[in-house]
């Protein structure tokens, strides 16, 4: 079915790259990146208020380039980048039915060229989850008692996603399969800069939200006692902020959305993992990164407040 | 805050009527024309932003900032911000109805008219997406608005009919192996292509066309304040050239294209000439409540989302002056809404133009 709306390709369709390296006995294979952090060290991030002046608030975010091979074409892994625009707070519709609290929709959209398929122009079901998932953790901070018949969208493009696994090793190269390990990076991603974003847009929230992503990852075999500490008996590492590209075999995942102050969590979201203690340091881990990735946050908008009561004199 | 008479700030210093007790921002709320209007009678005429009526908003160009795409790139005028992707995908030439009788029918006529296969087969293939909160009446969730679809067209306009892209540069290769009776069952369904055949039974290899790349121009606006198709046009053209193609090979036993990796056998891709999309809008007080009689009207350069709304009369224009012997080309030349430009100011948008056109060449040329 073509879009009418939009430009389409070829009638007859087209296809993604077919790279050499990704058939099996072809040479030329690049080899898997492989973490050089420590397993608490998170990527630096970027984040910057204001990217979007026209929006009552926005901000945009970016994780740490990873470093690109001087031979091949091809990315070895993304970095994320996203940017969020808040509008609101402003009128809800006249149709729409009264509301006592404030009305917020998020929006969560993959650009086309954002991971290494290529994304459709519709929202597909991970992105819905995704905005559904972020509503969640900001419900859980902004003061909604204080906007009634209001609305507030809070619109997120992802420029450049996560990857779910290292590419080179699938037949087409990432292009199969949708909603993997990558989803955990870019939701906590969503939620850091949203929050920022709030702030920017002067909506009242109890606290800064950020979020952080643990990841349980199996060891490799006989490389299980260098680090007695971390091993948790099922021969697993936890990891803070992993880079699913640079790991063989995650087991489990867990993303938070942590308000410090009041050491609540507004989101929390967990896959893998059998036993409760494994969970419970999964959380451990997620809180921490969150925690990390608020210092980023409050260092942001202090920014942005000097920016803007600079401004205002 | 009304109440006190307030210093006129650094962008409105230049208003006349300073005897009213709002700041600047309440009457440009409350009377935006007569605002403007007051600031472009000002000597020398100044527009809310600090600009002249003839300046453009500088720009800001970033290149090759996105992982997954073979040439990006992010540029910001004032405040508007596009960020375009160019993607390569392949479609084979089995997957073309009717392939053969376009390849023949541009072969026939080549020479005398352009090939206009990238039109036909649809390979350069823009799109714009406004839905990402770039501005308050931009929301997601929703099917391209008619603004929307206006951009891609004129992009895909001034990309195809424009002839930006060659097809030879986007054509896959691939020396066939003529050995008589053996490719006769592989190829029954590509009729033409035997026709030819029989002409070249005597060369042991022919170059035939096996695929094309179909380039995929996704545009996004992050932050929409005016003057949209200017940033839009450069970030393509700039996406564009910073495109890399991979050498891109057919496997005859796997029936595919098959690309290679490595970055030194890809290349570039060609970009034909520099052309470069200005835009105006003329002020016209006339049409505004309490400014009857203001006769004057104003050209206005890279309009602001304010001017935007004022201004009704745009003239867009696409120039190109990278070929010296031919001087200034004019691509592109669009009208509307108004009745006030005449060939003197259409003179003045061009010459106007060239000026913009030597700024962005000095940020482009480089890539």
């Amino acid at each position: 079915m073509a879009d009418r709306r939009r430009n389409n390709g070829p009638p007859g369709g087209s296809k993604p790259l077919l790279y050499s390296c990704m058939i099996k006995s072809a040479p030329n294979k690049p080899t898997r990146p492989t973490r050089t952090r420590k397993p608490d060290e998170l990527r630096k991030i970027y984040l910057k208020t204001g990217i979007t002046p026209p929006a009552s608030g926005s901000a945009y975010l970016e994780l740490e380039s990873p470093h690109h091979s001087p031979t091949f074409l091809l990315p070895s892994s993304s970095a994320l980048k996203l940017s969020v625009a808040v509008h609101g707070p402003r009128p809800l519709a006249r149709s729409a039915a009264y509301s006592p609290h404030l009305a917020l929709s998020c929006y969560v959209k993959f650009t086309p060229f954002a991971t290494r398929h290529r994304r459709g122009y519709l929202r597909d079901p991970t992105e819905k989850d995704l905005s559904t998932q972020l509503e969640t953790a900001l419900r859980g901070v902004i003061i909604g008692e204080r906007y009634p018949k209001t609305g507030v969208d809070v619109c997120v493009t992802i420029l450049e996603g996560e990857e779910d696994r290292w590419w080179a090793e699938e037949p087409l190269g990432g292009a199969a399969s949708v909603g993997g390990w990558g989803l955990f990076g870019v939701l906590a991603g969503c939620v850091t800069a949203a929050s920022a974003a709030l702030v920017d847009a002067g909506i009242d929230c109890i606290d800064l939200v950020s979020g952080g992503v643990a990841a349980l990852v199996a060891r490799p075999l006989g490389n299980g006692d260098d680090d007695g500490k971390r091993d948790d008996g099922v021969g697993g590492e936890v990891v803070l902020d992993p880079n699913p590209t640079e790991h063989e075999n995650i087991v489990a995942a867990c993303v938070v959305a942590y308000v410090a102050s009041k050491d609540e969590v507004t989101l929390l979201w967990l896959r893998g993992g059998s036993s409760s203690e494994t969970s419970e340091k999964l959380m451990d881990g997620a809180v921490s990164a969150a925690l990390a990735s608020r210092g980023v946050l409050e260092e942001a908008l202090k920014e942005t407040a000097l920016l803007k009561f600079s401004e205002e004199d | 805050m009304a109440t006190t008479i307030q210093k006129p700030s650094a962008s409105s210093s230049s208003t006349t009527t300073t005897t009213t007790t709002f700041p600047a921002s309440v009457f440009r709320a409350l009377t935006p024309a007569a605002y403007l209007h007051a600031h472009l009678t000002h000597s020398p005429p100044i527009r809310p932003s600090t600009r002249a009526p003839s300046d453009f908003r500088p720009p800001v160009l970033n290149t090759n900032s996105l992982s997954h795409s073979a040439g990006s790139a992010v540029v910001r005028t004032g405040d508007t911000a596009v960020v375009v992707g160019v993607r390569p995908e392949i479609v084979g030439v089995k997957d073309i109805p009717g392939h053969a009788e376009i390849l023949k029918a541009s072969q026939e006529s080549a020479g005398e008219a352009q090939d206009d296969r990238v039109e036909k087969l649809g390979l350069v293939v823009p799109n714009v997406e406004l839905a990402t909160g770039c501005a308050g009446s931009q929301i997601p969730g929703t099917a391209p608005t008619r603004a929307a679809q206006r951009l891609a067209w004129r992009v895909r306009e001034g990309l195809v009919g424009g002839g930006v892209v060659d097809v030879e540069d986007l054509e896959i290769m691939w020396d066939r192996p003529v050995i008589g009776d053996e490719e006769s069952s592989e190829e029954e369904e590509e009729d033409g292509a035997m026709e030819m055949e029989e002409e070249n039974k005597k060369v042991k290899t022919r170059g035939e066309v096996v695929g094309y790349f179909v380039l995929y121009v996704d545009i996004l606006v992050i932050s929409l304040a005016g003057t949209p198709f200017d940033s839009i046009w450069a970030a393509t053209l700039a996406a564009l050239r910073t495109t890399v193609l991979p050498k891109a090979v057919y496997d005859p036993e796997l029936e595919m294209v098959v690309c290679s990796p490595l970055k030194e056998e890809a290349r570039r891709l060609n970009v034909k000439g520099m052309p470069i999309a200005c835009t105006f809008r003329v002020f016209e007080p006339s049409r505004f409540k309490g400014l009857k009689d203001e006769k004057k009207t104003w050209l206005l350069a890279d309009p602001d989302e304010m001017e935007e709304e004022l201004c009704s009369e745009e003239i867009s224009a696409v120039v190109d002056c990278s070929n010296a012997k031919l001087g200034t080309q004019i691509r592109k030349l669009e009208k509307t809404g108004g009745w006030v430009m005449g060939a003197e100011e259409m003179e003045q948008v061009i010459e106007s133009s060239e000026k913009r056109w030597a700024e962005w060449n000095g940020l482009l040329e480089e890539l």
